[in-house]
């Protein structure tokens, strides 16, 4: 089985070395994708000669990890896993999701709430309404469909490789239920970002991105 | 009155297919998509020359009055427009996606290439 962690990355020059630092005492084959940052995240990338492709126009997180299944396609992985360049997955919990994805599973998501309580604040309700409709679409009850660290089997690289139509998690989840793929959620131990903000910390940004997901569920084939 | 308006309107539209066909010569729109322009400012053209066209429209459409017929059919026909905008944009930020990653990959083989040499 050859692996590739894939880390998407926009101006993170605080945290992305310490998280580097932490995949490569695991051994795994990593990619970092610098989504054309402004900060000095390139320089140090090149210094300490990270594994890593520079992009020249600024992307979005969700076409990022879309090169991340094109780059896994062409150099013939069999399964991929997506970490934030942020800091907030750690990596010891990388070879749990790899192990299922060996398992047989295709789709394995690192979920902060398998056996723990969801807590009551405003972006967790906005998560349970997610839940609620993705089982509404699916039949199947999911705990954390926002959760950015999944692990993918070769099939899903191959189709998210050709055909990439989402806006973010939520509505990959539907898309891979419903294509009938094993999907699987494992208990995982997120950390609080470090340095640099939150996409979510703008009210604005957040209602657009409910909105759209809700859509994109809702209309999915 | 009438003669007045209806030079104004033959006045505008004439320039509005000089300026139209001035873009295209200046590169600034592309040949592919300029036949959709000239088509509206022909019809404009026309428009002005005959402006009974406008109610015979409105009686097929059995609309009352002529000029709302008009504004339905602009509205209509610029929603089309405006999709099939949304369409290409869709499809260029698919290429360009790709050519980005395709740039990313072959700068990171040049590099890895160069090292090796080394």
């Amino acid at each position: 089985m050859r692996n590739l962690v894939v880390i998407p990355c926009f101006n993170e020059e605080k945290n992305i070395l310490t998280l580097i630092k932490r995949i490569q005492q695991f051994n795994y084959d990593y990619l970092v994708i610098n989504d054309c940052s402004n900060d000095q995240t390139e320089k140090l990338l090149n210094k300490y000669q990270i594994n890593h492709l520079k992009l020249v126009n600024n992307m979005g997180l969700a076409n990022v990890t879309s090169i991340g299944f094109k780059y896994a396609k062409d150099y013939d992985y069999d399964s991929m896993i997506v970490v934030d360049g942020d800091g907030q997955h750690p990596p010891q919990y990388i070879n749990q999701l790899l192990q299922e994805i060996d398992h047989g599973y295709d789709y394995v998501i690192g979920s902060r709430f398998v056996n723990q309580k969801k807590p009551w604040n405003m972006r967790m309700l906005g998560s349970r309404l997610l839940c609620f409709l993705i089982r509404l679409k699916t039949g199947k009850k999911v705990t954390d469909p926002t959760s950015g660290m999944r692990a993918f089997g070769k099939k899903v690289i191959q189709d998210f490789a050709t055909e990439m139509n989402f806006i973010a998690e939520p509505d990959a989840l539907v898309y891979v239920i419903r294509q009938k793929y094993q999907v699987k959620e494992i208990q995982v131990q997120m950390e609080e970002r470090n340095e640099g903000q939150s996409y979510f910390h703008n009210p604005f940004k957040t209602i657009k991105f409910m909105f759209s997901t809700i859509l994109s569920i809702v209309i999915m084939r | 009155m009438q003669l007045h308006l209806q030079l104004m309107m033959l006045f505008i539209s004439l320039s509005f297919l000089v300026f139209i066909v001035y873009n295209i010569r200046k590169t600034k729109l592309d040949v592919h998509y300029s036949i959709v322009w000239v088509i509206i400012a022909c019809f404009l053209i026309v428009l002005s020359i005959y402006p009974n066209l406008l109610n015979i429209m409105a009686n097929l459409l059995h609309i009352a009055n002529p000029v709302f017929a008009l504004f339905f059919l602009a509205i209509i026909f610029l929603c089309m427009l405006s999709f099939y905008t949304f369409v290409k944009v869709t499809h260029h930020r698919k290429e360009i996606k790709n050519l980005t990653y395709e740039l990313a990959r072959l700068e990171k083989e040049l590099k890895s290439r160069g090292n090796n040499h080394e």
